[in-house]
């Protein structure tokens, strides 16, 4: 699709948690910042950064948009849920065992999150994954029930349930200060997308990564729907379509991504084309039982689910057993 | 009412500072459960979080009282009388507009967090405007009190007079805080 | 003021380029009027947080389109719930009890016994435990903020000169980042691909180096004042006697020092155990009591208030200066002037320290590395080397007069009522060393990298 000339249009976006990582490096920045102002033949120019570089810690990305200090903003919606707690549906720890089912999930979920999103003047206009989250740690972990007594840096949101119905300690360190934190062992593990913790440079300073995805840090990019209803309608329906295509390529990403940053992390060259390849001291992984994946559907439902409809009130339970448990198998409340 | 919020100020200021004890506290039990049981109070990263965010805005008012607010008086102490005065008032109006912005800033967040009943996103789901509301009640006693001095001061210009003025600001030295708690132990009954 | 000083060099600059034929625009107007504005500011004797405060609203309202005001609360609420900004209160805290428990007089009259015939006495511990504390703590506002409170009370009524005292706690406090470990050699390293490990190989020579020009300057400085200085000799079993004073403060460093390096404890937490273990100490000692803790707590809140109003204003002034682009823009500018390779490299070092006195040093690593690194690479300069001068310029920036962090905190913490142009005139001597060691490390890069290559990082 291609923009009739017009008006210039600039566009302020703020997306993920760091500049090092590949949905940023490889996709916002060349889609963003560079292909866009061509394709909308210079009619629309994108001013693009990472949350850092604006000194944000991401829990605020909803209230950024809203206040119209930019007008798209990116965030895992776990991050953000502290505002609309009906967000964390969509990535519940344990829910998605595969990245397959982690699309249709969000898919399913996306027109009503907008209608809770609606009361934030803000809307969701894509939705995309990050690699498995796993668990990267300081001493050898092989299985679920190693991670007992350990105390492990989460996101927050469902994922500090799980974490805390293990018999772990889930602990909240900003996503720059983990590095020192495992560094020195103030945390034992911390939980990330494989290829996340490859582009913070983890390995560095954690031996030994778990590969059970305990959720895909399921996030969005959200416009602001005062400004994004009064685009230019063609203006408007050449966004959808780029941030469709964008949409695609974070899924693809999302997937290449979370067996890429196993194998960078454990030094096998040949897998690793996305990270950085680990030559010295690679990490050791573990590949997750049956049974692990078993436990990780009890705490879901036993734990996890009800967690978050205690949180979100009783009408989310019924929207996740219309919506969501079609598609993943476990009804709350059963 | 001088005297009132700047009594209210000092009892502000002392609760901020037992919730840093509070805070060291909780944070240190945390350590040593960790550490000798492996089991961990909730939060507590979020709550020592909001113990400093109450803690400089509780004490921002007593601050300014004792003077504890750092400006850069090197050209204004070598200044005639009249232009201190001028200036001290300059820089309280400066402040005022600071914190009359920052206060604005405060109270829509807090509003914002009261509206759609955000909570933090660690296990314990803290309600955003327990903190939020009382770090915005700090700034709001701190603006209270610039505006009250500017209230006393603005008669002192009209007036004239300067020297009044000047002792309502320039820092204290020494001997006058001596005196002052001096003065404060008699006239307590 | 730096910034000040550094915007008319670089309009200079300009109007040079442009008599010479170049085509540059020069923003003649803006510039001045932001130079002005600074001045204003800073020489008027307006609160700092506020002049921060006010630059940036200021700015916001003249150049950006979006309503930046609708966010302020957002913007002043992150730094004051950071939880890793609540290690300065909890080491303020210590500072406190320690002093009224009388228990940091015991520990510098032992140091005092041992270090007094030393030319320049007791301001050598200001750096050494400085320097100590920086091994622990990635902060130099946190650092400054503990030896502060723990030195300054000790060295009233004393013949030590204030400027000295102050000057060099405030260059003890810029060793925080630089000795590692610390955050910046962190952003560093995930922007530009570097290795952690190798920066903090590379920050050890000139952190040394730092440290022994320091030193120098107080040895300097106590040679020209040694009749003032010169204490009694004391007898050695005298001195022995004397170092049961330190015991105290030792344990308690063992204690912070020990969790952090053991791995029980964060930065933040060793000094929530700090207060504990000073309130223990004080107990030893019976001096421990609800008064006592009292006027602790109610004196280190008056100083985080002090802290926390320039950190609101700085961080939104950092917002603003941010969201507009300015930092990057003028990295730009800075890295494509036509310039021979040095001169290039002598802007950034006076960009980094011009933007480093009003920005927080985070951010602005994070906001122009991604600019100013290419043009570093593609100039034949070694990455490492250049993380390791970064890092001691965000140092220097934080204590350069008249706007340093560093230098407020402690101007906060006297209670003698002097102005602040004691700490200004104090701190010269030890930041124009700093510089110095920076235009060392520029001739002599093996300065920095020698170990990491020994050591084949
Ligand atoms: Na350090
Ligand atoms: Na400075």
């Amino acid at each position: 699709q291609t923009l009739p000339a017009g008006p210039k249009l600039k566009i302020t976006a703020v997306t993920q948690p760091g500049p090092a990582l590949p949905q940023f490096s490889t996709v916002d920045i060349p889609r963003l910042r560079e292909e866009l102002p061509k394709k909308s033949g210079g009619r629309i120019e994108v001013d693009l950064a990472s949350w850092p570089e604006r000194n944000l810690n991401g829990p605020e990305i909803i209230r950024l948009v809203r206040s119209g200090n930019v007008d798209i903003g990116a965030a895992p919606l776990a991050t953000v849920s502290g505002d609309v707690p009906f967000l964390d549906i969509v990535d519940l720890a344990g829910l998605n065992p595969t990245i397959e089912q982690a699309r249709k999930v969000a898919d399913a979920v996306v027109p009503d999150a907008n209608k809770a999103l609606e009361r934030f003047n803000t809307k969701i206009i894509a939705i995309y994954p990050f690699p498995a989250q796993v668990p990267f740690c300081r001493t050898p972990v092989t299985k679920l029930s190693d991670l007992k007594g350990r105390k492990i840096r989460t996101h927050g949101g469902s994922l500090n349930d799980l974490v805390q119905s293990i018999g772990a300690q889930p602990t909240g360190i900003g996503f720059p200060e983990v590095y020192g934190a495992l560094e020195r062992g103030v945390v034992d593990c911390a939980i990330t997308g494989t290829a996340s913790g490859n582009g913070a440079r983890w390995y560095e300073v954690t031996k030994s990564m778990y590969a059970l995805p305990m959720g895909w840090a399921t996030a969005a990019y959200f416009v602001n729907l005062s400004w994004w209803n009064k685009l230019d309608p063609q203006v408007r329906s050449f966004l959808e379509a780029e941030f469709k295509a964008l949409e695609n390529a974070q899924w693809d990403l999302g997937k290449a991504a979370t067996e890429d940053g196993i194998a960078c992390n454990t030094g096998k060259a040949d897998g690793c084309k996305i990270g950085k390849v680990v030559d010295k001291d690679p990490m050791s992984v573990t590949r997750p039982t049956a049974e692990d994946a078993e436990v990780l559907r009890k705490q879901l439902g036993e734990v996890v689910l009800p967690a978050f409809v205690k949180r979100c009130g009783a009408a989310c339970g019924e929207q996740y057993n219309k919506i969501v448990a079609p598609i993943t198998g476990v009804k709350f409340g059963s | 009412m001088q005297k009132l919020i700047e009594r209210i100020s000092y009892l502000m200021c002392a609760i901020a500072g037992w919730g840093f004890i509070a805070c060291a506290v909780l944070i240190g039990v945390e350590v040593l459960l960790r550490n000798t049981f492996g089991i961990s109070l909730q939060s507590t990263t979020e709550l020592s979080g909001y113990a400093l965010a109450f803690g400089i805005s509780w004490g921002l008012a007593q601050t300014f009282i004792t003077r504890g607010h750092v400006r850069i008086d090197v050209i204004l102490n070598r200044m005639p009388l009249k232009a201190r005065a001028v200036l001290h008032l300059v820089a309280l109006a400066t402040l005022g507009t600071f914190v009359g912005f920052l206060s604005y800033g405060a109270i829509a967040l807090t509003q914002e967090s009261w509206d759609f009943g955000s909570t933090d996103i660690s296990l314990l789901r803290t309600p955003l405007v327990i903190p939020q509301g009382l770090w915005t009640f700090g700034i709001l006693m701190f603006l209270l009190l610039i505006v009250l001095l500017f209230v006393e001061a603005i008669p002192l210009l009209l007036r004239g007079d300067f020297e009044a003025i000047d002792k309502l600001f320039r820092p204290r030295t020494y001997e006058e805080e001596a005196q002052e708690a001096l003065d404060a132990v008699k006239s307590t009954p | 003021m730096i910034a000040a000083v550094f915007l008319l060099i670089l309009l200079l600059l300009f109007v040079g380029l442009w008599l010479t034929g170049a085509n540059v625009q020069v923003p003649l107007a803006e510039t001045l009027t932001l130079v002005g504005l600074l001045t204003f500011l800073f020489g008027s004797g307006v609160y700092i947080g506020a002049a921060l405060g006010i630059l940036g609203i200021l700015i916001g309202y003249a150049f950006s389109e979006r309503p930046f005001w609708t966010f302020i609360g957002q913007m002043v609420w992150g730094p004051s719930s950071s939880y890793v900004l609540v290690a300065v209160p909890l080491f303020l805290l210590m500072g406190e009890i320690l002093l009224r428990a009388g228990l940091s007089e015991r520990l510098y009259k032992a140091m005092n016994v041992w270090l007094e015939r030393l030319p320049g006495g007791l301001l050598h511990t200001n750096i050494m435990s400085s320097a100590l504390f920086s091994a622990i703590s990635g902060s130099s506002v946190a650092t400054a903020a503990t030896m502060g409170s723990v030195a300054l009370p000790f060295f009233k009524g004393t013949a030590y000169s204030p400027r000295y005292v102050l000057g060099s706690l405030a260059a003890g406090g810029a060793l925080g980042n630089l000795i590692p470990p610390g955050i910046t050699f962190i952003i560093y390293a995930l922007i530009t691909e570097t290795s952690v490990g190798a920066l903090y190989l590379a920050a050890a020579g000139p952190s040394l180096l730092v440290v022994l020009l320091f030193t120098a300057v107080i040895v300097w400085h106590g040679w020209s004042q040694r009749a003032v200085m010169a204490g009694p000799r004391v007898p050695l079993a005298e001195k022995f006697r004397a170092l049961s004073g330190l015991l105290p403060t030792l344990i308690l460093m063992l204690l912070v020092l020990g969790t952090i390096y053991g791995g029980f404890a964060t930065p933040t937490e060793a000094a929530a155990l700090g207060v504990l273990g000073a309130m223990f100490f004080a107990a030893l000692d019976g001096k421990l009591s609800w008064k006592m803790l009292h006027e602790s707590a109610e004196s280190s809140a008056r100083v985080t208030a002090m802290i926390g109003l320039i950190l609101f204003g700085a961080y939104l002034l950092n917002f603003i200066i941010t969201s507009l682009g300015v930092p990057q823009m003028m990295a730009k500018t800075v890295s494509s002037l036509p310039l021979p390779p040095w001169a290039i490299m002598l802007l950034i070092i006076g960009l980094y320290i011009a933007l480093g006195t009003f920005m927080e040093g985070f951010s602005m690593v994070i906001t122009t590395l991604p600019v100013v690194f290419p043009v570093v690479k593609a100039l034949g300069y070694d990455p490492i080397w250049f993380g390791v001068i970064v890092t001691m310029l965000v140092e220097i920036a934080m204590i350069s007069p008249p706007d340093g962090t560093v230098l407020y905190v402690l101007q906060g913490m006297r209670t003698d009522g002097r102005p602040i142009t004691d700490v200004f005139a104090g701190v010269m001597p030890f930041f124009l060393v700093y510089i110095f060691a920076v235009l060392l490390l520029l001739v002599m890069p093996g300065l920095a990298l020698w170990l990491p290559s020994v050591l084949g990082r």
